[in-house]
């Protein structure tokens, strides 16, 4: 059996409703970032596999790195549509009183969703770190190229 | 199913005298009268149904097994999240210090790198910090039985510090590229104006 109507105070409806409002503007912005890395990564990754011929350690790593570009992109569309589901049961859950726990179950299934995009997007970024790393060592003349700014700059999702 | 207060639940107990046949009279066949107070329920006691007044909150929110898992797993991979970008952020700042010092000036590379790895270092401990914070209450909404709703009042607050902060990072990031890109045009205006 569920609880129909979880007895939130009006603080923490507000404190929800800004949350939802949080939600609502990263999901946009990871939508657009999405389309960003997505075109990004496919321009970089054409002429990163010229270099290999040059250079081909320092050439694989950096064409590596580009590769991670489209990847981050991808999940952050699935990310964006993740947080917009998980702000939608939130919404229900303060706007309605009839399934409240349903609605937060709901929310929390989406967040664990996120979250372990969340994971993936770290671990890729760090991976790009890795392969940036070594570009730096073994190709430091392509080391200022990457297009855009840098996906793990501030340590989170751009 | 329990709410953790007093005042719960909307039938109360039903009166003595129960059920709607009396005992059959002495001697004689057929029925008796019912004694008095009926049959089924009585009446709910004061308080009633709904939810514990009080401003309290529900002390025990019944979670399936199924809503369990998710809630334990969603404060798994909240965890894992943090350590994952308290690892990349110390990648980044690594590579940005390798490459300041391959630079032609590694000492004012450096010292630039460092600056700007240590910042971003910290907002990815600030946002790590946040993502722990949603673990450890939603854990707790999980595995305890006694402030259910607190705990994830808790749970959501962290949450929206988490969002917040990611919300002002993007925010900066756009205003540092719309000002990169507006004195990049300008130096490159610049430039062309003094080759022609």
């Amino acid at each position: 059996m569920s609880v129909a109507r979880i007895p939130f105070t009006t603080e923490e409806e507000s404190m929800i409703s800004t949350l939802n409002g949080w939600m609502l503007f990263l999901a946009i912005v990871h939508f657009i970032g999405a389309a960003f890395f997505l075109l990004c990564g496919c321009f970089a990754m054409l002429p990163a596999f010229a270099v290999i011929g040059n250079n081909p350690l320092g050439g694989v790593a950096y064409t590596l790195q580009m590769f991670t570009l489209p990847i981050l992109g991808a999940l952050m569309l699935a990310e964006g549509v993740f947080a917009l589901q998980a702000r939608g049961a939130l919404d229900a859950m303060i706007s309605s009183d009839s399934a409240d726990q349903q609605h937060l179950s709901t929310a929390f299934a989406k967040l664990k969703l996120f979250f372990m995009l969340e994971l993936g997007w770290f671990a890729v970024s760090a991976i790009g770190g890795v392969f940036g790393l070594l570009v730096s060592v073994f190709a430091p003349e392509m080391a200022g190229q990457t297009p855009g700014f840098d996906p793990s700059q501030f340590g989170g999702a751009p | 199913m329990s709410f953790g207060q007093s005042g719960g639940g909307g039938f109360g107990q039903p009166p003595s005298g129960g059920g709607g046949f009396g005992q059959p009279p002495s001697g004689g066949g057929g029925f008796g009268q019912p004694p008095s107070g009926g049959g089924g329920f009585g009446q709910p006691p004061s308080g009633g149904g709904g939810p514990p007044g009080g401003g309290g909150g529900l002390g025990h929110i019944p979670f399936t097994p199924e809503d369990d898992a998710n809630l334990t797993g969603m404060a798994r991979f909240a965890r894992f999240a943090a350590v994952a970008a308290i690892v990349a952020g110390v990648f980044q700042l690594l590579t940005q210090l390798v490459a300041a010092l391959m630079t032609d000036s590694p000492a004012a590379g450096f010292a630039g790198q460092l600056c700007f790895g240590a910042i971003g270092l910290g907002v990815t401990g600030l946002l790590a910090f946040f993502l722990f914070q949603v673990g450890k209450a939603v854990d707790l909404v999980v595995t305890t039985d006694g402030a259910d709703q607190m705990h994830l009042v808790e749970s959501l607050r962290a949450l929206k510090g988490y969002f917040m902060v990611k919300g002002i990072l993007y925010i900066l990031a756009f205003f540092l590229f719309c000002t990169c890109f507006a004195m990049a045009m300008m130096f490159g205006m610049a430039a062309f104006s003094a080759l022609r």
